[in-house]
């Protein structure tokens, strides 16, 4: 019994009737898109080579990058950031973590609240699954949900 | 305190945090304590107790009693430290063993959520 899955490449959808696809392969089911970067878009998105067989469940998405020589640049250019949760000063190179991730990041506990501190010293809190674009320097403060008045 | 936790309170209060002794109190003055939208004053000045004192774990007193967003005064207490009359909301389970950040944010958040 066969099973057609349905992956996105470039926001468009593809139907593939094997569920084992090489990135030359996924490629090809776009077009012809040779010395570009085929990534492969998920909570730690990565770059697919050609002769790399993924096993798909159906519904992952796939994008294209710029050219190779471009990447190199690229990957110069995506540069590991350094925020900082409750002073603390944490390094990454993901640009964009969620709430939760971030206190994970910090090795907070994962009901503790989390809040971004603004440039004007406002508090913003994080949701756990809410993105937050991080930029380098950016500050965190984390507290647990304690307290009660009496 | 530790570095970490100075650059925590610096960030989030502003330059100008000091630890002081008092009575046997460790005190930590706050230059301007951002409370949650609503609450008057916005930015008072303040002083976290962290040290249990007067039947609490810790304390966060501010210079002037704080009206919340509903517009309800809080009960508070009034205590002279540092030289100053400081006001305090009567906020219990917050222990003085906590990270400094971490104490003085679980007593502000208490401000948004009393009603």
């Amino acid at each position: 019994m066969s099973t057609t899955i349905t992956i996105e490449i470039d926001g468009q959808p593809h139907q593939s009737a094997d569920a084992s696809l090489s990135g030359r392969r996924i490629k090809e089911l776009r077009g012809h898109l040779d010395g570009r970067l085929l990534k492969l878009e998920a909570d730690d998105e990565r770059f697919v080579a050609d002769e790399e067989v993924l096993d798909l469940r159906g519904g992952e998405q796939f994008t294209f990058e710029c050219e190779v020589e471009e990447h190199r640049h690229h990957q110069h250019r995506r540069k590991r950031i350094v925020i900082e949760v409750d002073g603390k000063p944490y390094e990454t190179r993901r640009h964009e973590l969620t709430g939760a991730e971030i206190k994970a990041l910090a090795h907070k506990p994962p009901g503790n609240l989390l809040y971004r501190i603004t440039a004007e010293r406002q508090r913003v809190e994080i949701g756990d699954t809410q993105p937050v674009h991080l930029h380098d320097g950016e500050k965190f403060v984390t507290t647990p949900p304690v307290g009660h008045a009496s | 305190m530790s570095p970490e936790e100075e650059r925590a309170l610096t960030a989030l209060f502003g330059e100008g945090i000091r630890e002081h002794s008092e009575a046997g109190l460790r005190l930590i003055t706050l230059p301007a304590v951002t409370l949650p939208p609503g609450c008057t004053p916005t930015t008072p000045f303040g002083i976290y107790v962290a040290t249990p004192y007067a039947g609490y774990q810790s304390r966060l007193y501010l210079d002037a009693p704080v009206r919340l967003a509903s517009g309800a005064i809080p009960p508070t207490t009034a205590a002279m430290l540092l030289g100053r009359t400081m006001h305090a909301a009567s906020i219990q389970g917050i222990p003085a063993t906590l990270p400094l950040p971490e104490a003085i944010l679980a007593h502000i958040r208490r401000y948004q959520l009393v009603a």
